[in-house]
C-alpha cells in the first residue's frame, strides 16, 4: 500500500462519520444566492420589481392581518429583518399555527405594523431609468373590522440604512369610511360615486385555501 | 413616479460593479437542466440566477465530503455554503471555455478551508490521538491487522499535520477529490510543475512518516 492508497483508505474511514450535506443546506445556499441577487435588483426591469415588491408588501400585510398580531418585529434581532418574502410568509404560517384562533368583533380594529420602502424613479424621455431614490417609512394602521368605523394611519420616516432610526415626526391620517361622500377606506380601493358608501371590512373573507389559488389571489391583488 | 417596494428588493441603487441584469422576479428554483454543462449553467445564471442550482446539485455532495474529511462534518455545511456563494459572486471571472466547474469549485473550497487551518490541524491531532488510543477487540490476527491499520491512520494524520498548507492542499486534492494534476493546477491557480513538485515533497514526507517507503519508487497513478 503506497502513501496515496493509504490516504484514500484514510478518507474512506473518515467518511464513516460524515453525514453529508444537511437537508437545509441547499435551501441555505439558494436563499443566499437569491439575497445576493436582490442586492443587484436595481437593474431589474421596473415592472418585474414592482410586481414582486407590491406582492411582498401585500403578503406581509395579509399575514399580519390574518394573525391579528399586535407587532411584527421587522428589525433589531428579528430574523424577519433580512428574510425574503417567502421566508416571511413561511415564518408567519408557522407562527399562525402556534397561535390560538382569534375571533374579531365588528366593533374592533385590526392593527398592522409594517415597513415600506418607496422608490422614486427618475426617467429620461426614452423610458430609461436614470436615478432611483429610496425612502423608508414605519407604518401603523388601524382598520375597522366591519369597515363601518373610521380607521387611522400613522407613518414615520426612517433611515434607509438603519430602519430602527426615526428621521422625522409621525404623520397621522384619518381613514374616514366615506369621506366627502366618496368611499376611500382602504388604500388602493376603487372610488365609488357619491351616495354609495360601501363598507370595506378589514378582515378579508373567502380567502383561497390552496397554494395555487393563493398565489393567483396575491398576484391579482398586487397592482395597487 | 413612486411605488412601494418590499424590504427585500430595496437594497439600494443599481450596483455599479457591472453585475449583469436579471429578469425574473423572486427566486423560484427550477429543476436542474439535466444536460447543461457546468459552463452553460454558469452562463445561463447571468440571466437566470436559479440555474446556479445545477452546480449545487452536481457537486455539493463531493465538496461536502471533501470538506468533511478535512475539517469535520460540523463545519462542512458552512464551508460548502461559503463556497457556492463565493462562486456565485465570482462567476463572471469563470472561464466559460472550461466545461467542468469542478476544479474551480474545489479551488474555492480549498481557500475556504485555508481560513479554517486551525480547525483542520486540531482535527488531525484529534484523529491522531484517537487512532493511537482506540482499543481493538477480536481474534489475534484480526487484532494485529486492525492495530496496524489504526496506527497507520494515526501516523498519516500526524504527517498531514506537519505538511505545509500548500503541500496538504495539493496532496489531498489529488488523493481525496480525484482531481488530475491539470485540474489541481487550475483549482489552485498554479502551474502544473508546481503541483508536481509540491506533491512530490508531500509524498516524501508522508512516506517517511509511514515507515520510510520511497514514494519516488511508486508509479504515479495519474498524469
Amino acid at each position: 500500500m503506497n502513501d496515496l492508497t493509504s490516504l484514500r483508505d484514510l478518507g474512506d474511514t473518515l467518511d464513516q462519520e460524515l453525514r453529508g450535506p444537511s437537508p437545509q443546506l441547499r435551501h441555505r445556499v439558494l436563499t443566499g444566492i437569491g439575497q445576493q441577487r436582490a442586492r443587484i435588483a436595481g437593474r431589474q426591469p421596473w415592472s418585474a420589481r414592482r410586481r414582486l415588491a407590491v406582492t411582498g408588501v401585500l403578503a406581509m400585510a395579509l399575514a399580519a392581518a390574518l394573525l391579528a398580531a399586535s407587532t411584527l418585529r421587522l428589525w433589531g434581532a428579528s430574523p424577519a429583518a433580512s428574510a425574503q418574502a417567502a421566508q416571511i410568509l413561511h415564518l408567519a404560517a408557522v407562527a399562525a399555527q402556534r397561535q390560538p384562533a382569534l375571533t374579531t368583533g365588528p366593533s374592533q380594529f385590526i392593527y398592522v405594523q409594517s415597513v415600506e420602502t418607496a422608490a422614486t424613479l427618475t426617467g429620461s424621455s426614452d423610458g430609461r431609468i436614470t436615478s432611483v431614490h429610496l425612502s423608508t417609512n414605519l407604518r401603523e394602521i388601524w382598520n375597522s373590522v366591519s369597515g363601518t368605523r373610521d380607521g387611522l394611519l400613522r407613518e414615520q420616516p426612517r433611515s434607509g440604512t438603519a430602519p430602527g432610526q426615526p428621521t422625522g415626526p409621525w404623520q397621522t391620517t384619518s381613514l374616514a369610511v366615506c369621506s366627502h361622500s366618496w368611499t376611500t377606506p382602504v388604500a388602493g380601493a376603487a372610488l365609488t360615486p357619491p351616495g354609495r358608501c360601501v363598507p370595506q371590512p378589514a378582515v378579508p373573507t373567502g380567502l383561497p385555501t390552496s397554494i395555487q389559488a393563493m398565489v393567483a389571489y396575491l398576484y391579482r391583488n398586487s397592482h395597487g | 413616479m413612486a411605488a412601494t417596494l418590499s424590504d427585500e428588493s430595496a437594497a439600494g441603487p443599481p450596483d455599479p460593479a457591472g453585475e449583469p441584469a436579471v429578469e425574473q422576479p423572486g427566486f423560484a428554483v427550477s429543476e436542474p437542466a439535466g444536460e447543461l454543462t457546468d459552463s452553460a449553467a454558469i452562463r445561463e445564471s447571468f440571466r437566470q440566477p436559479e440555474q446556479f442550482a445545477v452546480l449545487y446539485d452536481r457537486y455539493a455532495t463531493s465538496l461536502h465530503r471533501y470538506a468533511g474529511r478535512r475539517v469535520g462534518d460540523e463545519v462542512a455545511d458552512d464551508l460548502v455554503a461559503a463556497t457556492f456563494l463565493a462562486a456565485f459572486r465570482g462567476r463572471q471571472r469563470y472561464d466559460l471555455a472550461r466545461a467542468s466547474a469542478r476544479p474551480w469549485l474545489f479551488g474555492i473550497l480549498t481557500k475556504e478551508i485555508a481560513r479554517r487551518h486551525r480547525t483542520e490541524k486540531a482535527r488531525l491531532r484529534a484523529l491522531e490521538r484517537a487512532w493511537f488510543d482506540q482499543p481493538v477487540d477480536g481474534l489475534a490476527d484480526q487484532v494485529a491487522a486492525d492495530v496496524s491499520a489504526q496506527a497507520a491512520r494515526g501516523q498519516l494524520a500526524a504527517a498531514l499535520t506537519r505538511l505545509s498548507a500548500a503541500e496538504r492542499a495539493v496532496l489531498l486534492l489529488i488523493a481525496w477529490s480525484d482531481l488530475s494534476y491539470d485540474e489541481t493546477a487550475q483549482a489552485l491557480s498554479i502551474p502544473v510543475g508546481t503541483v508536481r513538485s509540491r506533491l512530490s515533497r508531500a509524498r516524501r514526507k508522508v512516506g517517511a512518516a509511514l515507515g520510510g517507503t520511497n514514494p519516488a519508487a511508486v508509479t504515479e497513478e495519474r498524469a
